[in-house]
């Protein structure tokens, strides 16, 4: 752990940002208040906040149809993108892209992404783009264990060795494709193929942000060193299910306790830092509060913004027509 | 064969013309013609024309009629005088055909003429006809124009002179990025052109810009430039479509493009989409919006003409004549007023910006009289 | 300005553009050729030798040979194209956006709508498409009405080596992402090419022919024989418009009624398959907007709803030719 007050301060509140971000739509999505469908990241926070610690503003990365944590993690902005949730006209996409479709270019956010395994081969290209213009940056491609089965994904590690070019495949594992369970869909490991396919692989357990934070610290340095791709299978779970309104009914009650008791990052952080004195549980609460309120003052704003105008339906399609 | 009897045959209009069309006779067969009446409109890939009588006389035939497509050279009708019999008329006919398929099989994919000569980093492409004549003739196009512009007049005056066009830097199959745009610049290249052609004197036709040059090469080379042809030309006034130049160097659709061109012309039909297409082709290239924007900026400010040529025009002491199309929307006609009276000044009726193209016999008439006097 | 063949009119393209602006990459199988092998480097160039030559310019690093990965290609593209390359990639055959369609739909078409306007992805797909090399069913097929249908790609279907050149040149700096496809059986089809770069604007179709009886409106290699065909007829009195469409999206609706209305009687002659093609939806254009122009009902010569067959009698059969359009304009003439 090397990591100092600041950086501690930085990790907290963003995974504190992410809690109660997608809390907060949980509730509004259950209330009706919202339209479409979401996929939530509760209890999986330390992955994203450990990841994009390690990364800079002109980084990239690519994220999945579960990607709130993801851009928040890199920098989006919590009001931007909740009035995006809402489709509200000054939404973070002009409210074209909703909950499944956020990018932000200019922190480096290629998007969420709504087809499974559809982000990881954007990240080569923006790992081509690096290694092309000798920049040192990197670019991360987010999947989910359901997506590791797609032949994109596949594809894309291959191509990345082939080429040696500075992407990171990170496999956010938390059990299930939807209610499919991983141990049914998932044919030999998800560690070994990142293995197969000659990238340097490793297992990380996605409950605890330094496990993470120092798993991809190193990863990533090789990268930008010009030493190729990685994979990191980050084992995790989610709290709620594969959307909003999913019963759960694959897992057991015990199973969704142990998530919300034993395995909240959170908490897990909490306990470390405050049990080694890195920083006191006042502290800690000042943070969560402080994440509460900013939420609180997003939704407020995004139920009062403006829907899009008919014209913005015909607009944004081409540059040039 | 009959001293009689003539042959009136598909004209040639520009190198690149192969074969024309017969969009309408004028005339009727027994119908008498008067030289320089207009026969027919003749329709190519590029352009519609009429064409004129050669001589008097009467139609005694049509070899082709309207719709037909035929190639250059061709028979289309003969005349004469009246009452020539069926016979000798099917004879000639047999006779000038089987001639001419001779000639057509002989003549296998004529060779492009055009040529190149390097001023400076400059290619030069240009199109000389030479026929060891006296005198030398050499035609220079205005902004956005080429050597093609001379299509109905470069052919023609060959018959007396030896013709050379060129494609201005910036413009046509010359080199397409220029630095400096200014008239000195260009008439030096003028200069230089004729230098490399080893012609002791020259005779000028230029068209709106291309005038101007022709203006300031007369100026500056007294000896050496015998005569001008100013057609439209620069820097008589202040008034001229700024927006036209614009339009011009922007538009790059055909509807855009065929929109300015038609201002032009009096008569705007003249313009087909093949011409449209030929522009668009030359514009496309890389550098050449620059090159004309550069052009542009020496022409105009502030909406108005910048360069003035009265001073140079007053002191000139060749024999100049000032061609101007009454319907110029360009640049106006009443430029000719105030003009020293030692110019000669010839307002053409139904006519615009482009006489050279819209008033071919009448211009090359013009032409031949400057250089001859 | 000289003679070149469509395939060479590409090369010049890209070789122009490569050399103007260091993003521009070439990415795709065997595009140089030869990699890891001992063997002659370049070795390749393109299964057709469309692509050869630009490695000694340009290197390994921007003539990029990748595995047979078409996902991983087309994602990688629309990735850099994202991020500040302009990469021309190629999909060898249209044939394989089977293998990697997503990519094609549903990320690079969407990102600048989905993403509030602010994506710029400049890339340029290359692609080979239609019938005539007895390429049978997987490697023949024209299938440019899937990338018409989809909102947010422009199509380029070039008919000849001018507008090859043109095109790809503009293809390549357009910053929207762009489909090029390139009729196999023109590569060598020779005509006159400026040896200036130039571009020619997308969204702005060509009259190849003017007349007054008939109108032809063709695309890529069926332009060539719309062309064939106007001759034969105007040797009989007959004078046609032909329409090259130059780009399917953007179409060039105003030149599509102009040239229908300038004879009333049309012909439109399609490669690909009938059902929801570029005739139907032009015949529907037509109908919908100018409908009282019509001296007769629109003719359509497309292939019939079959897959591309193998055998010659058979693939003759199937393609459009002089002979089925002619006949087809002398049903309404």
């Amino acid at each position: 752990m090397q990591l100092s007050r600041e950086e501690l301060i930085k990790a907290y509140t963003g995974m504190c940002m992410i809690r109660e971000f997608d809390d907060a739509v949980h509730y509004e999505f259950a209330a009706d208040a919202m339209p479409g469908f979401v996929h939530l990241y509760v209890g999986e926070e330390a992955s994203a906040m450990g990841i994009c610690m390690n990364l800079n503003e002109k980084d990239t990365i690519a994220s999945t149809h579960r990607g709130h944590g993801h851009c928040i993690a890199k920098g989006c902005d919590v009001t931007d993108m909740m009035k995006e949730l809402y489709g509200k006209k000054d939404g973070i996409c002009g409210g074209k892209g909703g909950s499944m479709h956020i990018a932000d270019l200019s922190k480096g956010m290629l998007g969420a992404n709504g087809i499974v395994g559809g982000g990881p081969p954007i990240v080569l290209g923006a790992a081509l783009t690096y290694k092309t213009k000798k920049t040192n940056n990197v670019s991360v491609g987010f999947f989910g264990d359901g997506a590791s089965n797609q032949g994109s994904i596949s594809e894309s590690m291959n191509m990345a060795t082939v080429l040696k070019l500075p992407a990171i495949f990170v496999c956010e594992d938390n059990g299930y494709a939807e209610s499919t369970a991983r141990e049914y869909a998932v044919g030999g490991s998800i560690l070994d193929r990142g293995k197969a396919f000659g990238l340097d692989s490793h297992e990380v357990d996605g409950d605890n942000f330094f496990e993470v934070y120092d798993a991809a610290k190193q990863v990533i340095e090789n990268a930008r060193n010009g030493k190729g791709p990685a994979l990191l299978h980050i084992k995790t779970s989610k709290v709620y299910g594969h959307f909003e309104g999913d019963a759960i009914s694959y897992r057991t009650k015990e199973e969704n306790e142990r998530i919300k008791n034993d395995e909240d990052p959170l908490k897990i952080f909490k306990k470390k830092v405050t049990e080694s004195g890195l920083l006191e549980l006042s502290q800690l609460e000042a943070l969560e509060e402080e994440a509460k309120g900013k939420i609180k003052i997003a939704i407020e704003e995004s139920k009062k913004a403006e829907f899009p105008s008919a014209k913005d339906l015909l607009t944004d399609v081409y540059i040039k027509y | 064969m009959s001293k009689d009897l003539h042959p009136i045959t598909m004209p040639k209009w520009g190198l690149s013309m192969k074969e024309g069309s017969i969009s309408k006779w004028n005339k009727s067969i027994g119908e008498n013609i008067k030289k320089g009446e207009m026969l027919l409109e003749i329709e190519t890939e590029k352009v519609v024309n009429e064409m004129e009588s050669p001589e008097d006389g009467t139609i005694l035939k049509f070899c082709a009629k309207e719709g037909d497509t035929v190639p250059v050279g061709s028979l289309i009708a003969l005349y004469g005088e009246s009452g020539t019999s069926e016979e000798v008329i099917n004879e000639f006919i047999e006779k000038f055909n089987s001639n001419f398929e001779s000639e057509l099989s002989k003549e296998v994919e004529e060779e492009e003429n055009n040529e190149k000569v390097k001023i400076g980093d400059l290619d030069i492409n240009y199109i000389k006809n030479l026929n060891s004549k006296d005198k030398n003739i050499l035609f220079i196009h205005g902004f956005g124009g080429d050597l093609n512009n001379w299509m109905f007049n470069q052919d023609d005056l060959s018959k007396e002179f030896n013709t050379y066009a060129l494609d201005l830097p910036g413009h046509g199959l010359s080199s397409k990025t220029i630095k400096d745009a200014s008239l000195s610049f260009l008439s030096e290249i003028i200069i230089k052109f004729c230098e490399e052609n080893s012609l002791s004197d020259i005779n000028l036709v230029g068209h709106s810009f291309g005038a101007g040059i022709a203006i300031k090469c007369a100026s500056e080379n007294n000896d050496f430039v015998k005569s001008l042809n100013l057609i439209s030309p620069i820097g008589l006034g202040d008034e001229i479509d700024a927006s036209y130049l614009d339009n011009f160097i922007i538009s790059d659709s055909r509807r855009d493009l065929k929109n300015e061109l038609e201002k032009l012309y009096f008569d705007p039909e003249i313009i087909n989409r093949d011409l449209v297409n030929e522009i668009l082709k030359f514009k496309r290239i890389d550098g050449v919006s620059e090159s004309l924007q550069l052009i542009k900026n020496e022409i105009i400010n502030n909406e108005k003409q910048k360069i003035n040529l009265r001073n140079e025009v007053d002191k000139l002491l060749i024999p100049t004549t000032i061609i101007w199309g009454k319907q110029d929307a360009i640049i106006p006609q009443s430029h000719t007023e105030k003009i020293n009276e030692k110019i000669n000044i010839k307002i053409i009726d139904d006519c615009g910006h482009m006489a050279h193209t819209e008033h071919p016999n009448e211009v090359n008439a013009i032409i031949r009289n400057t250089i001859s006097s | 300005m000289s003679l070149k063949t469509y395939r060479e009119a590409i090369n010049e393209a890209l070789l122009q553009e490569m050399k103007k602006d260091e993003n521009v990459v070439v990415i795709g199988e065997d595009v140089a050729g030869g990699a890891g092998t001992n063997g002659e480097q370049d070795a390749w160039g393109g299964v057709l030798g469309v692509t050869k030559g630009l490695l000694k310019h340009f290197g390994r690093e921007r003539v990029i040979d990748t595995p047979i990965t078409e996902t991983a290609i087309m994602g990688m593209a629309s990735g850099a194209a994202l991020t500040g390359l302009r990469p021309v990639a190629e999909l060898m055959f249209v044939d394989f956006m089977g293998v990697c369609f997503d990519q094609i739909l549903n990320q690079t078409a969407k990102f600048r709508y989905m993403f509030g306007g602010k994506a710029v992805t400049p890339l340029t797909i290359r692609t080979m498409y239609g019938g005539g090399l007895r390429a049978a069913s997987q490697h023949s097929q024209c299938l440019y009405p899937m990338f018409t249908h989809v909102p947010g790609i422009k199509v380029v279907v070039p008919s000849n080596p001018y507008d090859a050149k043109g095109l790809l040149t503009q293809s390549i700096r357009d910053n929207d992402p762009v489909i090029f496809m390139e009729h196999k059986n023109l590569y060598d089809l020779s005509g006159d090419v400026p040896d200036e770069s130039y571009s020619i604007p997308f969204g702005e179709a060509n009259f190849t022919r003017e007349g007054k009886d008939i109108t032809f409106i063709g695309m890529g290699q069926t332009v060539d024989i719309c062309n064939k065909v106007a001759d034969t007829l105007k040797k009989e009195g007959k004078t046609s418009t032909v329409l090259d469409l130059r780009t399917l999206s953007p179409l060039d609706e105003d030149s599509i009624l102009e040239a229908s209305e300038e004879t009333g009687k049309v012909v439109i002659v399609d490669e690909s398959y009938p059902r929801c093609n570029i005739a139907t939806d032009i015949s529907a254009l037509i109908c919908q907007n100018s409908f009282d122009s019509l001296k007769a009902g629109i003719k359509m010569v497309t292939p019939p709803h079959t897959p591309v067959p193998f055998s010659p009698p058979l693939e003759d059969l199937y393609l459009p030719s002089e002979e089925k359009v002619l006949s087809a304009a002398k049903e309404i003439l």
